[in-house]
């Protein structure tokens, strides 16, 4: 009997001496883990709680995937629908930006909707990690992680970027104006604006500046700010898209259909505007990867970006 | 004795209760041991107190203490595998080709194939076991950003040990034992992104062991040690086994140099104690109960310790078996024809993060072939 009291004795002592409390590490381990089974089941509140009760950690790639997974969880986002729509993007300059429209999950009907800040909010945290490029995620994280949170945030941004251009394009079918409530994203006010608008020749939807062509979302019923701030959502999808593309080995899989080549289409556009605009504006914009950035342009250069990129050389 | 019995309950209960009140916090998922009994498996792996077999070395070398005479177990394969009566395999066959048609179709349905087999044979208390273990567990969890979980390890190497009693006389038979084993590994541990080109350059990279590097397998190589404290006491037709075994001590893997930089899995000290009751009631009809209390060096939810079993042998021919691992049930039933010696069962085990959240349903087969013993 003393001999197996022993080693209950024992077992209670290693017990009370032993019995470690999770690390640091264990314990954001377990996070991972559980935000992971709870992104599963679409439990996207319980997942970010999970990685949120560890604390925000700046330089693990796997938390920072898993915490815009729960704020894109909030947008019902998955993947798996964005993979099964990348065949119908269109690596033409020309149709590109109408092309992210055809996406299944693309669909935006109101300015700022819960969705679609979601999906922003998903995208922010990705994008403001690693010094806010994706050269430096690459850097930060490793081969392995950097690259798989810029693709976390390209799948995104193409549809957070694709709703954009549903709504302040009125794209239909994945032609812009299609939908035939305006033409053209901005009723422009800037003088180069109009000018490139009117007759610089666009060949898309947008080729009159007269008045009332603009997305009843933009000026009007928003206030300036709104208005700069949405504009700015923009250009900062499309300048992290770019510099995204620049920045990944996208591979020879079919799965990524033509995505490889949206890249040399997009830069091919940037050098399109630029020689339109030769005071320097597009230039200027096109290296603005940041909102807070972004909110730091004059309305002349987000009304010229505009008017020159995105109704002008990707019309 | 009654005084005795008293202290030995209080014990207990003290074990059990701080035990609970140690266990506020949680650290899981599927517990990685060097090798499993698929025997064991199939009654809640309650086998500390037990493993007089083939295992002894994975559970508790000091249960070497109670060997006599010569014992040779040369072939005693065994397969885990993913429970075909409870996995939608015809889902699997018209699985398509895309990641997207993939992922969608594998989400939160575990996938395990294990192959081990542990060779070996006691000499008196001296054994030697050959550790041959390959076990692969794939898991799609996060349906917005799908990853694949994959948990891959491929073990070889040894154990040897041995038991050393430190009284014989007396009421019961109380050994120490100890073990010394040196693994080498091959592991591919983490979780990737299905959408990511890693995970689909290196499956379209052609032979599987081209998909492994590409994957970050890894090698590694070290020494470990095992400790450990078996008590038996035998009163007429009655066994009653007690054990603590602390695995794993020391065992420090050494990755050898490898492009992503990535570490070989590492071999966790797990520190476990158990103790059986087994009645031989003659004409070859025995009756064994145990159970176990595991990870006691790690706090965890209490239920997730707990394994117990149970044992039924109706002739030397034929025993039937059933557990709890960790709130999760196991079955199944042994054969025996002397030399020939055949065990299939199924059994569930807990792999997510709290208790239950998470199942993995497996089936196993066992066989043993040309085993034998020489009594002293």
């Amino acid at each position: 009997m003393k001999n197996i009291r022993f080693l209950f004795t024992l077992a209670i002592a290693a017990c009370l001496l032993s019995s470690c409390a999770k690390t640091d590490a264990e314990a954001l381990d377990s996070a991972k883990q559980s935000a992971k089974y709870y992104l599963t089941g679409g439990d996207c509140s319980d997942a970010r709680d999970a990685l949120e009760d560890v604390g925000y950690q700046s330089d693990d790639a796997v938390y920072l995937s898993l915490l815009a997974a729960s704020h894109a969880c909030d947008a019902d986002y998955s993947e798996l629908d964005l993979f099964a729509d990348l065949s119908s993007i269109s690596s033409s300059a020309d149709a590109m930006l109408g092309s992210l429209t055809l996406f299944s999950t693309s669909n935006e009907t109101e300015p700022d909707s819960a969705v679609y800040t979601s999906l922003m909010e998903a995208i922010d945290t990705i994008i403001e990690s690693g010094g806010g490029r994706a050269s430096g995620r690459n850097s930060k994280f490793g081969s392995v992680g950097g690259t798989n949170l810029n693709f976390q945030a390209l799948y995104m941004i193409l549809v957070e970027l694709g709703k954009f251009m549903e709504l302040y394009a009125d794209a239909k079918d994945g032609e812009k104006g299609g939908k035939g409530n305006h033409t053209c994203f901005f009723t422009y006010t800037v003088a180069d604006a109009k000018l490139y608008v009117g007759t610089s020749g666009s060949s898309g939807a947008c080729v009159s500046s007269a008045g009332g062509e603009g997305s009843p979302y933009l000026p009007g019923p928003a206030t300036d700010a709104t208005t700069q701030a949405r504009l700015c959502e923009g250009i900062y999808l499309f300048n992290n898209l770019r510099d995204i593309l620049a920045n990944v080995e996208i591979g020879d899989d079919s799965s990524f259909g033509s995505l490889k080549d949206i890249s040399p289409a997009l830069e091919t556009a940037i050098e399109t505007a630029e020689a339109l605009d030769s005071d320097g504006r597009i230039s200027a914009v096109s290296d603005v990867y940041s909102k807070e950035a972004c909110l730091d342009l004059s309305a002349e250069e987000l009304e010229v970006w505009y008017a020159v990129l995105f109704e002008t050389a990707m019309p | 004795m009654r005084n005795g019995a008293y202290k030995l309950l209080s014990s207990i209960c003290h074990s059990v209760f701080y035990c609970i009140l140690f266990s506020a916090s949680v650290y899981a998922r599927e517990e990685r041991y060097l090798n499993r009994s698929i025997p064991a498996m199939l009654m809640g792996d309650a086998y500390t107190a037990l493993a007089d077999d083939e295992f002894t070395l994975y559970y508790n070398p000091a249960i070497l203490g109670r060997h006599r005479g010569f014992s040779f177990m040369p072939i005693n394969p065994g397969i885990t595998v993913t429970n075909p009566l409870e996995s939608d395999i015809g889902e699997f066959g018209d699985i398509g080709s895309e990641p997207s048609d993939i992922a969608d179709a594998l989400m939160n349905k575990p996938i395990h194939i294990g192959l081990g087999a542990a060779p070996g044979f006691k000499l008196g208390r001296f054994g030697i076991t050959a550790i041959v273990n390959n076990q692969t567990s794939l898991n799609v969890v996060n349906s917005v950003t799908p990853m694949l979980d994959i948990d891959h390890r491929y073990d070889r190497g040894f154990i040897m040990g041995y038991g050393i009693p430190l009284r014989i006389s007396g009421p019961g038979q109380l050994s120490l034992g100890v073990s010394t084993k040196y693994i080498q590994r091959e592991s591919i541990f983490g979780e990737y992104n299905i959408t990511s080109p890693t995970l689909l350059d290196a499956f379209s990279s052609g032979e599987l062991d081209d998909v492994l590097n590409a994957l970050g397998k890894t090698k590694g190589s070290g020494w470990g040690f095992d400790a450990g404290l078996d008590y038996v006491k035998q009163n007429g037709p009655s066994t009653f086994t007690a054990g603590v075994a602390l695995l794993d001590i020391y065992t420090n893997l050494h990755t050898d140099s490898n492009e992503m930089d990535r570490e070989v899995q590492p071999q966790p000290m797990k520190l476990n104690a158990g103790a059986a009751w087994k009645a031989s009631l003659g004409a070859g009809f025995d009756f064994t109960l145990s159970a176990d209390i595991r990870n006691l060096e790690q706090q965890m939810e209490f239920m997730r310790r707990i394994r117990l079993g149970v044992a039924i042998g109706f002739t030397p021919a034929m025993s039937v078996m059933a557990g709890m691992n960790s709130n999760q049930y196991s079955y199944g039933i042994k054969l025996n024809s002397g030399l020939l010696g055949l065990t299939i069962g199924f059994f569930n085990v807990d792999i997510g993060e709290t208790l239950g959240q998470q199942v993995s349903k497996r089936a196993a087969i066992y066989l043993t072939l040309l085993d034998f013993t020489f009594d002293a």
